[in-house]
């Protein structure tokens, strides 16, 4: 087996995966933060495991209300975050920046920002707090893109408000 | 008695060998290492007991570490079995390399699920797996022993179908009972299309094997589902044309692969076979096919599962596919005559016909074959 393959074999997924951990980092440290209320959809459970799984109120109507899901090509839209509205992804040419690019799903507008880790013992008063609607997430969004930056609970970090007694 | 000393008594009976020769070759064969394949086995289940336990650790979240402290971890842990891999390069330090290789996979697996968690990505699970594919491949080629391809293979082959069976269909859409119907129908050919344009590349038989593995176990899902749904809804059509066209597809490759590529004397056999297959199963998903007419079908098909592996010598599978056509039978029995006695009477007459099939079979079977040669030539 050639040496040389052999430590290209191996370098590439760490550096693969170093790259990624700098491109998740950079997006969430550079780009404009929006704060939006969350609430939960299922009322059995918000839990997916360690995930927290919220909808987040974008304060406009969502566009996928009326999709059925079953046949059509999936829409695409942008929420304007300035605007505060919602445009077609076809339309959408640079029209508006920044912007939360997402996808219509079961029903309602979906851009992967519906999910955040919780270790497991805060979650039950998380769990609360959220279907109390007591909850916001702190987007982090540069150009069309959105990651999640920080949760928060009556205005405090998650972490903060799941260790007050 | 090992396999190969019965052989060697047999050939030295026969006189194919002196006896001198059949020592020699006793003692080759003694002196070889062997690669202990049931201790490979267990280590191989050591090592993926501890990849799986590792990603239940990134599970659990490690609240109380900061992210790079985590991240930081993940790396130097990943370098050190890295540098585990290339420390034992050579044949005599295989065993090493492999645990250390396997480890390397699982933990790559385990990172992005912790990059995953740190920056609470969203997405779907088969993106995070094909990523990990796309990454790991080279890696995997390291691996002399088998098993690492085989768990790259099976990930890479079923993240691709559940991936083109939820995300592509935003560009033609369709019912989801059609794109079930055109995965289920698709997957065996991919896969067999994959594993032959692997053969030919360097370090890929294992990767072949591997792919070439999930062909009779997905095709039979495929014959099985379009068998059911046409005895169930006889005279309705079950999907669209456009959901069975990518399979379609990939069947004219490989009918053109076959054409070119394969041993003579395999050559008809196989390209019947797989039209059975690429035309057989649209027709019976599709078309108002009577519930019969698609037990014919499938029994056709299972026979020409049964051709398949005995000309590659794969005695044990050619057994299983028999069976499975003596079980369709008995089913097709009760589904014309619905009644015990009649199912009956018709078993014996059915089994009679294939004992004299498999009678008239052998004893001209050279003569058949040499005909199919001629033909193939």
């Amino acid at each position: 087996m050639n040496g040389r393959w052999v430590v290209v074999a191996l370098l590439l997924p760490i550096a693969a995966l170093m790259g990624l951990s700098f491109i998740k980092y950079h997006q969430r440290e550079s780009g404009r933060e929006v704060r939006l209320p969350i609430q939960g959809f299922d009322p059995r459970d918000l839990l997916s495991g360690h995930y927290l799984i919220y909808r987040i109120d974008y304060g406009a109507t969502d566009p996928c209300g009326g999709w059925s899901g079953k046949e059509e090509a999936v829409p695409q839209y942008h929420f304007c975050v300035d605007d505060k509205i919602f445009i077609s992804g076809r339309t959408h040419k640079n029209s508006c920046f920044p912007a939360i690019a997402g996808r219509c799903e079961r029903g309602r507008f979906t851009a992967d920002v519906e999910r955040f880790f919780i270790p497991e013992r805060y979650a039950v008063p998380l769990d609360r707090a959220v279907r109390n609607r007591q909850g916001e997430v702190i987007l982090s969004v540069k150009g069309n893109t959105a990651v999640v930056k920080e949760l928060l609970i009556d205005g405090r970090s998650w972490r903060e408000y799941g260790e007050t007694p | 008695m090992a396999r190969i000393d019965k052989h060697l008594v047999e050939w030295v009976k026969e006189g194919f060998l002196s006896e001198e020769q059949a020592s020699r070759i006793k003692a080759f064969e003694a002196e070889r290492p062997t690669g202990n394949w049931l201790v490979y086995g267990f280590l191989a289940l050591g090592a993926s007991a501890i990849g799986i336990g590792v990603i239940s650790l990134v599970a659990a979240n490690w609240s109380d570490l900061p992210e790079m402290v985590k991240l930081g971890s993940a790396f130097l842990l990943l370098m050190g079995l890295a540098a585990g891999v290339y420390v034992n390069q050579g044949e005599e330090r295989e065993i090493a390399r492999e645990i250390f290789l396997l480890l390397f996979i699982f933990l790559c697996m385990a990172t992005i699920g912790l990059i995953s968690q740190l920056f609470h990505t969203g997405g779907r699970l088969t993106s995070a797996l094909l990523f990990w594919c796309a990454i790991t491949l080279p890696a995997a080629t390291l691996s002399g022993k088998g098993f690492v391809p085989k768990l790259w293979a099976t990930v890479a082959l079923w993240s691709f179908v559940f991936w083109y069976a939820t995300s592509v269909w935003w560009l033609i859409p369709l019912p989801e009972e059609s794109r079930w119907s055109s995965v289920m129908y698709a997957v065996p050919l991919f896969s067999l299309l994959v594993a032959m344009l692997l053969q030919g590349v360097d370090r890929g038989a294992g990767f072949a094997d591997a792919f070439s593995l999930w062909v009779p176990w997905t095709a039979l899902t495929a014959l099985f589902t379009a068998d059911i749904k046409t005895a169930e809804h006889s005279g309705v059509f079950m999907t669209d044309a456009g959901s069975l066209m990518p399979g379609f597809a990939l069947g004219m490759v490989l009918l053109l692969l076959l054409a070119r590529h394969s041993v003579p004397g395999q050559r008809l056999p196989f390209m019947g076979g797989l039209l059975l297959y690429v035309i057989g199963l649209p027709f019976a998903f599709m078309a108002p096919v009577p519930g019969l007419v698609g037990a014919a079908l499938s029994l056709l098909i299972l026979f020409a599962g049964v051709v398949a592996f005995a000309l590659l010598g794969r005695t044990r599978m050619a057994n299983f596919f028999i069976l499975l056509m003596g079980m369709r039978f008995m089913i097709l029995y009760f589904q014309a005559f619905g009644g015990l006695a009649l199912t009956g009477f018709g078993m014996i007459v059915s089994g009679g016909v294939v004992l004299g099939l498999i009678l008239w079979w052998q004893k001209n079977r050279k003569r058949i074959n040499r005909w199919l040669l001629e033909v193939a030539a």
